[in-house]
């Protein structure tokens, strides 16, 4: 048993290597140039004492021997500036030992690996705000529907590779759901850009499907009727999460369709509105959609951000503007004469995107529609007054800190659980260590996964997705809804497994191990509401949890029964 | 129809849009034949609210221009 176990550790030790190594060598000077730093060598970032005027800053630059650029054309106002040194560490000390200086550090490199190696990323300040990386460590939506109801999507050179399904039209005159104005793709290309494809710039969730609905016209207009018709298209063909980067005034039709949507589990995202002035619309303002206000390339409420009730959460929006295309939002579109352009807009419409795209991620995460929703304000950096607040809501998109927030309090509670839960069981039955380590390893992994691994500075890639996981989201990879299919989350597999390999000395206790993991995560599943059941409203899906969850937890007793009377009773 | 006055604007919201800004603070966008030429100048507007009252700009009510002139 031993032996099996040992071979077991070292199997899942050398699939997570495999799965972290760095991939696709894209040019030679990338191949020669040091990969696995996720300091940037050479380069310090120096945060000046703010009130310096430039002549300071060159005179101090002179006499450290540095060559002080801004760090971004926004940082003069924070004093923050970067040069290239021949030795970190020697520039390090010699700066912070100037009282000019208020912190020195090596610059944190956002690149990590090489990944992701879209040349434009560094233009994408949008994507740092949000920690993009960590979403697509954590899936980056696999398996999830985003139905994006716009002027229509055209799959642009930086949209090739990426998943676009069926979706439909309803604007007259129109046969299908391309893109004839360009709003559309780029908000498309803010929700699941081509990311690490060597072209262009990336997206929040590039794993998920993009389902495109033309409901706005070649001039950027629609009425509610249309939008409303495309909403509940989305609805029945499987959405996930519903992108409204549009808006409109008070509309029965509009906020009663978006309602509809959301009480059938999907996530519907609206912006805000561009007024700048108080009174959100339709649909942002309706019930339960996530009405998103913008923020600019300063972490501060975009000038034209409408403010009021409705505005849930803030997410970046750009601010062109006050700061030129380097403040706006980058994306890839079509450029109206049959090719592609990547341009910078601005508005509340390009910062909706950012937050389909981070519900998708959390959708894939398994999260239903509810949970998806009060994680992501949950975990917003609050922003304004304490608490919400009319130009930011909740505070300002933060899918890093999201996504965090679900694997400790979700995966790693459950990994904990799962584990002492077992250890219970084999310490009231006195089971062998050669059983019991076994069964609680298993147990822990079955129920919150490697759940730390997406939390780590490595590329994002399938392996390490899948071992990151507890079982019961496993399904979510192929499509977001089977994680919530009833014959799934129920005792069927760990009663099935527990049946057949319960007798068997070695694999027994990995059986055991399995049941109390799922039964573990149902039992949270049903504790936290954090997962609905198809086909089981009004609370019966908490009871239907609750249920199998328990009846797993008595398999695994059974099991472990069987164990102490099989083999560690006789050997006593 | 009604008629409206204020400054003409051209704005950017995920595309350019043309914006009759009035002196009370409220914002139209408008549709239809806008010439560049009085651009940033006071103008007059004769119109009626658009039947596609949603889109993707945002910044107020959409106005179906028939007539527009400088003031």
């Amino acid at each position: 048993m031993r032996r099996l176990s040992t071979v077991l550790i070292l199997a899942i030790c050398a699939t997570v290597l495999w799965s972290m190594r760095p991939r696709g060598v894209r040019s030679a000077a990338e191949e020669i140039s040091p990969t696995v730093t996720e300091h940037q060598e050479g380069v310090l970032v120096l945060d000046l004492m703010d009130d310096l005027s430039p002549n300071e800053v060159a005179a101090l630059g002179s006499a450290l021997g540095m060559d002080l650029e801004l760090s971004t054309p926004f940082s003069a106002d924070e004093g923050l500036y970067r040069t290239k040194v021949p030795d970190l560490a020697v520039a390090e000390k010699a700066a912070e030992a100037s009282p000019l200086v208020e912190s020195a550090e090596p610059v944190r490199q956002f690149q990590i690996l090489g990944y992701p190696d879209d040349p434009m990323y560094d233009k994408q300040w949008n994507m740092e705000m949000i920690n993009a990386p960590t979403g697509w460590r954590a899936g980056g939506g696999r398996g999830v529907k985003v139905a994006v109801i716009d002027t229509g999507v055209s799959r642009v050179e930086d949209l090739q590779g990426i998943r676009i399904g069926a979706g439909a039209t309803f604007v007259p005159a129109t046969k299908t759901p391309a893109d004839d104005h360009g709003h559309g793709t780029h908000v498309a290309g803010t929700i699941a850009q081509a990311t690490n494809n060597g072209l262009g710039v990336v997206g929040v969730a590039p794993k998920v499907t993009i389902m495109p609905y033309k409901a706005l016209s070649a001039q950027g207009f629609g009425s509610s009727d249309w939008i409303a018709a495309a909403i509940d298209h989305a609805v029945d063909n499987g959405a996930d999460v519903i992108n409204l980067s549009l808006g409109g005034p008070y509309s029965e039709v509009l906020d009663k369709a978006a309602r509809e949507a959301t009480d059938k589990g999907v996530v519907v995202v609206a912006a805000a509105g561009n007024s700048g002035q108080r009174g959100v619309g339709s649909p942002a303002g309706a019930e339960d959609v996530i009405g998103v206000a913008a923020v600019g390339p300063k972490d501060t409420r975009a000038p034209y951000s409408t403010y009021g009730k409705g505005v849930d959460i803030a997410a970046p929006g750009g601010d062109t503007q006050n700061h030129g295309s380097d403040g706006g939002i980058l994306q890839d579109t079509i450029d109206g004469r049959g090719g592609h352009v990547y341009q910078a807009f601005q508005g509340t419409s390009m910062a909706t995107p950012h937050v389909a795209g981070a519900a998708a991620v959390l959708v894939g995460m398994g999260l239903d529609a509810e949970a998806t929703r009060d994680t992501l304000l949950s975990s917003a950096v609050d922003k304004g007054t304490a608490g919400w607040d009319e130009e930011f809501g909740y505070g300002r998109l933060d899918l890093g800190a999201a996504v965090t927030q679900t694997l400790v309090r979700r995966n790693g509670l459950q990994f904990a659980v799962g584990g002492l839960m077992a250890l219970g069981l084999a310490i009231l039955a006195s089971l062998k260590p050669s059983r019991t380590i076994p069964m609680v390893g298993t147990a822990a992994l079955t129920a919150g996964g490697l759940f730390f691994l997406p939390l780590l500075p490595v590329p994002p890639n399938a392996v390490m997705d899948l071992l990151s996981r507890d079982l019961l989201t496993w399904p979510a990879l192929l499509n977001a809804d089977l994680a919530h299919f009833p014959l799934w989350v129920s005792a069927l597999l760990p009663v099935g497994l527990a049946f057949i390999f319960g007798p068997h000395r070695h694999l027994g206790p990995l059986a055991a191990g399995v049941a109390v993991g799922f039964g573990t995560a149902l039992l949270y599943g049903a504790a936290a509401g954090t997962v609905d059941v198809w086909f089981l409203g009004l609370g019966l899906d908490k009871l239907w949890l609750g249920v199998n969850g328990t009846l797993c937890i008595l398999a695994a007793m059974s099991v472990v029964g069987l164990q102490k009377l099989n083999h560690d009773g006789a050997m006593a | 129809m009604s008629q409206y006055e204020g400054t003409l604007k051209r704005e950017f919201f995920g595309g350019e849009i043309w914006v009759l800004r009035t002196k009370a603070g409220q914002a139209y966008q408008l549709q239809g034949k806008i010439p560049a030429v009085l651009e940033d100048q006071q103008v007059k507007v004769q119109g009626s609210a658009s039947h596609a009252a949603f889109g993707i700009a945002m910044v107020g009510p959409i106005i179906d221009v028939e007539q527009i002139e400088p003031a």
